[in-house]
Protein backbone atom coordinates (compact mmCIF):
# COMPACT_ATOMS: atom_id res chain seq x y z
CA UNK A 1 0.00 0.00 0.00
CA UNK A 2 1.30 3.43 -0.62
CA UNK A 3 1.57 6.05 2.28
CA UNK A 4 1.06 9.88 1.57
CA UNK A 5 0.44 12.43 3.85
CA UNK A 6 -0.78 16.13 4.03
CA UNK A 7 1.49 18.83 5.16
CA UNK A 8 -0.66 19.21 8.07
CA UNK A 9 0.52 15.58 9.40
CA UNK A 10 4.02 16.50 8.65
CA UNK A 11 4.36 19.23 10.35
CA UNK A 12 2.05 17.53 13.57
CA UNK A 13 4.64 14.49 13.22
CA UNK A 14 7.53 16.81 13.35
CA UNK A 15 6.18 18.63 16.08
CA UNK A 16 5.60 15.26 18.27
CA UNK A 17 8.70 13.82 17.80
CA UNK A 18 10.81 16.61 19.72
CA UNK A 19 8.75 15.93 22.99
CA UNK A 20 9.96 13.31 24.83
CA UNK A 21 6.23 12.29 26.04
CA UNK A 22 5.09 11.97 22.26
CA UNK A 23 8.66 10.17 21.14
CA UNK A 24 6.76 7.16 20.19
CA UNK A 25 5.16 8.95 17.07
CA UNK A 26 6.71 7.71 14.79
CA UNK A 27 7.25 3.88 15.55
CA UNK A 28 3.49 3.92 16.28
CA UNK A 29 2.56 5.49 12.73
CA UNK A 30 5.13 3.13 11.42
CA UNK A 31 3.61 -0.02 13.38
CA UNK A 32 0.70 0.92 11.80
CA UNK A 33 0.59 2.20 8.46
CA UNK A 34 3.96 1.52 6.87
CA UNK A 35 4.48 -1.82 4.94
CA UNK A 36 0.75 -2.55 5.42
CA UNK A 37 -2.10 -3.64 2.85
CA UNK A 38 -5.17 -1.96 2.40
CA UNK A 39 -7.73 -4.39 4.47
CA UNK A 40 -4.95 -4.21 7.68
CA UNK A 41 -5.70 -0.71 7.86
CA UNK A 42 -9.12 -0.53 7.52
CA UNK A 43 -10.45 -0.09 10.83
CA UNK A 44 -11.61 2.45 13.71
CA UNK A 45 -14.11 4.99 12.72
CA UNK A 46 -15.57 5.65 9.44
CA UNK A 47 -16.34 8.83 9.38
CA UNK A 48 -18.46 9.30 5.53
CA UNK A 49 -20.87 6.60 5.56
CA UNK A 50 -20.70 3.85 3.72
CA UNK A 51 -18.33 5.41 0.38
CA UNK A 52 -16.17 3.05 -0.85
CA UNK A 53 -13.37 5.08 -0.24
CA UNK A 54 -13.13 5.63 3.57
CA UNK A 55 -12.62 8.52 5.78
CA UNK A 56 -11.45 7.29 9.10
CA UNK A 57 -10.33 7.96 12.98
CA UNK A 58 -8.27 5.53 14.51
CA UNK A 59 -7.00 5.50 18.16
CA UNK A 60 -3.37 3.78 17.98
CA UNK A 61 -2.84 2.28 20.90
CA UNK A 62 0.59 3.10 23.05
CA UNK A 63 1.78 6.44 25.69
CA UNK A 64 0.11 9.16 23.64
CA UNK A 65 -3.05 7.77 23.00
CA UNK A 66 -2.81 9.70 19.18
CA UNK A 67 -5.81 9.88 17.32
CA UNK A 68 -4.93 9.29 13.26
CA UNK A 69 -7.28 10.79 10.73
CA UNK A 70 -7.03 9.44 6.73
CA UNK A 71 -8.37 8.44 4.13
CA UNK A 72 -8.28 5.23 1.32
CA UNK A 73 -8.80 5.15 -2.13
CA UNK A 74 -8.65 1.63 -2.90
CA UNK A 75 -8.42 1.87 -6.52
CA UNK A 76 -5.22 3.66 -5.74
CA UNK A 77 -4.33 1.20 -3.35
CA UNK A 78 -3.17 4.60 -1.42
CA UNK A 79 -3.60 5.73 2.04
CA UNK A 80 -3.21 10.07 2.92
CA UNK A 81 -2.49 10.64 6.18
CA UNK A 82 -4.30 13.70 6.69
CA UNK A 83 -3.94 14.62 10.75
CA UNK A 84 -3.12 13.58 14.11
CA UNK A 85 -3.16 14.62 17.61
CA UNK A 86 -2.47 12.70 21.06
CA UNK A 87 -4.89 12.21 23.49
CA UNK A 88 -3.35 12.86 26.68
CA UNK A 89 -0.16 14.90 27.75
CA UNK A 90 0.61 17.95 27.73
CA UNK A 91 -0.14 18.30 23.85
CA UNK A 92 -3.59 16.43 24.42
CA UNK A 93 -6.24 17.68 23.00
CA UNK A 94 -10.42 16.69 23.30
CA UNK A 95 -11.91 15.14 20.65
CA UNK A 96 -11.96 17.22 17.14
CA UNK A 97 -15.44 18.59 16.55
CA UNK A 98 -17.47 18.15 13.14
CA UNK A 99 -16.32 21.39 11.65
CA UNK A 100 -12.54 20.35 11.94
CA UNK A 101 -13.35 16.89 10.23
CA UNK A 102 -15.00 18.55 7.55
CA UNK A 103 -12.14 20.76 6.93
CA UNK A 104 -9.94 18.17 7.05
CA UNK A 105 -11.79 16.01 4.57
CA UNK A 106 -11.61 19.38 1.62
CA UNK A 107 -7.69 19.85 2.11
CA UNK A 108 -7.22 16.51 2.06
CA UNK A 109 -9.60 16.08 -1.19
CA UNK A 110 -7.30 18.84 -2.19
CA UNK A 111 -4.44 17.69 -2.21
CA UNK A 112 -4.74 14.58 -3.78
CA UNK A 113 -6.58 16.40 -6.70
CA UNK A 114 -3.39 18.75 -6.57
CA UNK A 115 -1.16 16.24 -5.79
CA UNK A 116 -0.14 18.63 -3.12
CA UNK A 117 1.15 15.34 -0.85
CA UNK A 118 3.97 14.29 0.83
CA UNK A 119 4.92 10.39 -0.33
CA UNK A 120 5.89 8.33 3.68
CA UNK A 121 8.03 5.93 4.19
CA UNK A 122 10.47 4.66 7.31
CA UNK A 123 13.86 5.22 7.61
CA UNK A 124 16.54 2.14 6.91
CA UNK A 125 16.77 1.52 10.85
CA UNK A 126 12.92 1.23 10.35
CA UNK A 127 12.46 3.77 13.66
CA UNK A 128 11.41 7.20 12.35
CA UNK A 129 9.28 8.10 9.53
CA UNK A 130 10.64 9.87 6.19
CA UNK A 131 8.85 12.68 4.21
CA UNK A 132 9.38 13.30 0.36
CA UNK A 133 7.66 15.98 -1.72
CA UNK A 134 5.30 14.85 -4.44
CA UNK A 135 5.64 17.95 -6.38
CA UNK B 1 21.70 -0.54 96.01
CA UNK B 2 18.90 -0.44 98.52
CA UNK B 3 16.04 -2.61 98.13
CA UNK B 4 13.42 -0.01 97.68
CA UNK B 5 15.28 1.30 95.65
CA UNK B 6 16.00 -2.08 93.47
CA UNK B 7 12.58 -2.66 93.50
CA UNK B 8 11.95 0.87 91.49
CA UNK B 9 14.61 0.33 88.77
CA UNK B 10 12.89 -3.36 88.56
CA UNK B 11 9.79 -1.93 88.13
CA UNK B 12 10.71 1.11 86.07
CA UNK B 13 12.43 -1.28 83.68
CA UNK B 14 9.15 -3.76 83.85
CA UNK B 15 6.81 -1.72 82.59
CA UNK B 16 9.30 -0.08 79.99
CA UNK B 17 9.27 -4.13 78.63
CA UNK B 18 5.62 -4.09 79.19
CA UNK B 19 4.97 -1.16 77.23
CA UNK B 20 7.95 -2.38 74.57
CA UNK B 21 5.77 -5.67 74.64
CA UNK B 22 2.31 -3.76 74.13
CA UNK B 23 3.39 -1.38 71.26
CA UNK B 24 4.99 -5.02 69.41
CA UNK B 25 1.48 -6.51 70.11
CA UNK B 26 -0.63 -3.07 68.85
CA UNK B 27 2.27 -3.28 66.19
CA UNK B 28 0.90 -6.50 64.73
CA UNK B 29 -2.41 -5.88 64.90
CA UNK B 30 -1.53 -2.65 62.63
CA UNK B 31 -0.11 -5.46 60.23
CA UNK B 32 -3.24 -6.74 59.58
CA UNK B 33 -4.96 -3.36 59.05
CA UNK B 34 -2.33 -2.77 56.23
CA UNK B 35 -2.65 -6.35 54.96
CA UNK B 36 -6.70 -5.23 54.96
CA UNK B 37 -6.06 -2.05 53.41
CA UNK B 38 -3.00 -3.77 51.00
CA UNK B 39 -6.55 -6.51 50.05
CA UNK B 40 -8.81 -2.95 49.89
CA UNK B 41 -6.20 -1.49 47.12
CA UNK B 42 -6.08 -4.82 45.35
CA UNK B 43 -9.49 -5.50 45.35
CA UNK B 44 -10.09 -1.43 44.09
CA UNK B 45 -7.34 -2.16 41.43
CA UNK B 46 -9.29 -5.32 39.77
CA UNK B 47 -12.51 -3.72 40.14
CA UNK B 48 -10.94 -0.95 38.03
CA UNK B 49 -9.08 -3.22 35.50
CA UNK B 50 -12.86 -5.10 34.72
CA UNK B 51 -13.87 -1.90 34.44
CA UNK B 52 -11.44 -0.77 31.68
CA UNK B 53 -11.24 -4.00 29.79
CA UNK B 54 -15.14 -3.95 29.65
CA UNK B 55 -15.37 0.11 28.46
CA UNK B 56 -12.56 -0.88 25.83
CA UNK B 57 -14.63 -3.41 24.84
CA UNK B 58 -17.48 -1.86 24.33
CA UNK B 59 -15.78 1.08 21.99
CA UNK B 60 -14.27 -1.60 19.48
CA UNK B 61 -18.20 -2.87 19.32
CA UNK B 62 -19.05 1.08 19.18
CA UNK B 63 -16.54 1.79 16.75
CA UNK B 64 -17.56 -0.95 14.08
CA UNK B 65 -21.02 -0.09 13.79
CA UNK B 66 -19.50 2.49 11.50
CA UNK B 67 -18.93 0.15 8.95
CA UNK B 68 -22.03 -1.12 8.71
CA UNK B 69 -23.88 -0.74 5.34
CA UNK B 70 -27.66 -0.45 5.23
CA UNK B 71 -28.66 1.70 8.35
CA UNK B 72 -32.59 1.73 7.98
CA UNK B 73 -34.57 3.96 9.76
CA UNK B 74 -35.19 1.55 12.70
CA UNK B 75 -31.21 1.16 12.93
CA UNK B 76 -31.09 4.74 13.39
CA UNK B 77 -33.66 4.61 16.06
CA UNK B 78 -31.30 1.50 17.94
CA UNK B 79 -28.69 3.95 17.32
CA UNK B 80 -30.07 6.66 19.17
CA UNK B 81 -30.77 4.99 21.57
CA UNK B 82 -27.22 3.37 22.22
CA UNK B 83 -25.92 6.63 22.16
CA UNK B 84 -28.27 7.87 24.56
CA UNK B 85 -27.89 5.16 26.88
CA UNK B 86 -23.95 5.64 26.62
CA UNK B 87 -24.09 9.31 27.50
CA UNK B 88 -26.18 8.36 30.65
CA UNK B 89 -23.26 5.34 31.51
CA UNK B 90 -20.71 8.21 31.00
CA UNK B 91 -22.01 10.90 33.13
CA UNK B 92 -22.49 7.74 36.10
CA UNK B 93 -19.47 7.07 35.81
CA UNK B 94 -17.86 10.18 35.23
CA UNK B 95 -19.95 11.04 38.90
CA UNK B 96 -18.39 7.92 40.48
CA UNK B 97 -14.90 8.86 39.49
CA UNK B 98 -15.02 12.24 40.85
CA UNK B 99 -16.20 11.00 44.28
CA UNK B 100 -14.65 7.87 44.53
CA UNK B 101 -11.53 7.75 42.59
CA UNK B 102 -10.25 11.60 42.26
CA UNK B 103 -10.07 11.11 46.82
CA UNK B 104 -7.75 7.65 46.15
CA UNK B 105 -5.73 9.70 43.13
CA UNK B 106 -4.90 12.61 45.51
CA UNK B 107 -3.41 9.99 47.85
CA UNK B 108 -1.29 8.47 45.05
CA UNK B 109 -3.57 4.94 45.42
CA UNK B 110 -3.80 2.81 42.08
CA UNK B 111 -2.32 5.87 40.28
CA UNK B 112 -1.68 4.11 36.84
CA UNK B 113 -5.11 1.94 36.93
CA UNK B 114 -7.04 5.46 37.98
CA UNK B 115 -4.95 7.03 34.83
CA UNK B 116 -5.92 4.25 32.88
CA UNK B 117 -9.82 4.02 33.56
CA UNK B 118 -10.23 7.74 32.89
CA UNK B 119 -8.85 7.05 29.47
CA UNK B 120 -11.11 4.51 28.91
CA UNK B 121 -13.77 6.24 29.75
CA UNK B 122 -12.65 9.12 27.87
CA UNK B 123 -12.63 7.05 24.91
CA UNK B 124 -16.07 5.80 25.29
CA UNK B 125 -17.09 9.31 24.99
CA UNK B 126 -15.24 10.14 21.99
CA UNK B 127 -16.61 6.73 20.53
CA UNK B 128 -20.32 7.90 20.86
CA UNK B 129 -20.17 11.30 20.19
CA UNK B 130 -18.23 10.36 16.47
CA UNK B 131 -20.70 7.45 16.36
CA UNK B 132 -23.46 10.01 16.83
CA UNK B 133 -21.74 12.53 14.22
CA UNK B 134 -21.25 9.99 11.72
CA UNK B 135 -25.25 8.82 11.69
CA UNK B 136 -26.78 11.88 12.18
CA UNK B 137 -25.02 15.12 12.10
CA UNK B 138 -22.31 14.73 8.77
CA UNK B 139 -25.21 12.86 6.32
CA UNK B 140 -26.99 16.14 7.13
CA UNK B 141 -24.01 18.22 6.37
CA UNK B 142 -24.61 19.38 2.86
CA UNK B 143 -20.84 20.82 2.48
CA UNK B 144 -19.81 17.11 3.94
CA UNK B 145 -22.24 15.28 1.48
CA UNK B 146 -20.74 17.24 -1.23
CA UNK B 147 -17.04 16.37 -0.21
CA UNK B 148 -17.62 12.67 -0.51
CA UNK B 149 -19.42 13.33 -4.17
CA UNK B 150 -16.34 15.33 -4.97
CA UNK B 151 -14.25 12.49 -3.52
CA UNK B 152 -15.78 9.58 -5.34
CA UNK B 153 -14.65 11.31 -8.71
CA UNK B 154 -10.82 11.05 -7.70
Amino acid sequence: MNVFCLSQFKIEVEKLRRKNSYSSIDSDIIDNFINKTIQEVQNGTRLNGNNINPYIKKRLDGRGGFRVYFLLIIHKNSVYLMFVHPKTGASGSDNINDNFKKSLYKDAIEAIETNNLFSVSSNEKGDMLVFNPME
Amino acid sequence: MECATLKDKINTVNNEVKETSFKAKTNIKSEEEINQFLDGINSVRGILNDKIERLNNIVIKVESISWADNIDDECLRILNELIASSRDLHSVLIKDYVRYLNPLKLRGICNSEIKNYKLALDSFKEVYSDIESVFFFLPKDSEFVALTTRLNAI
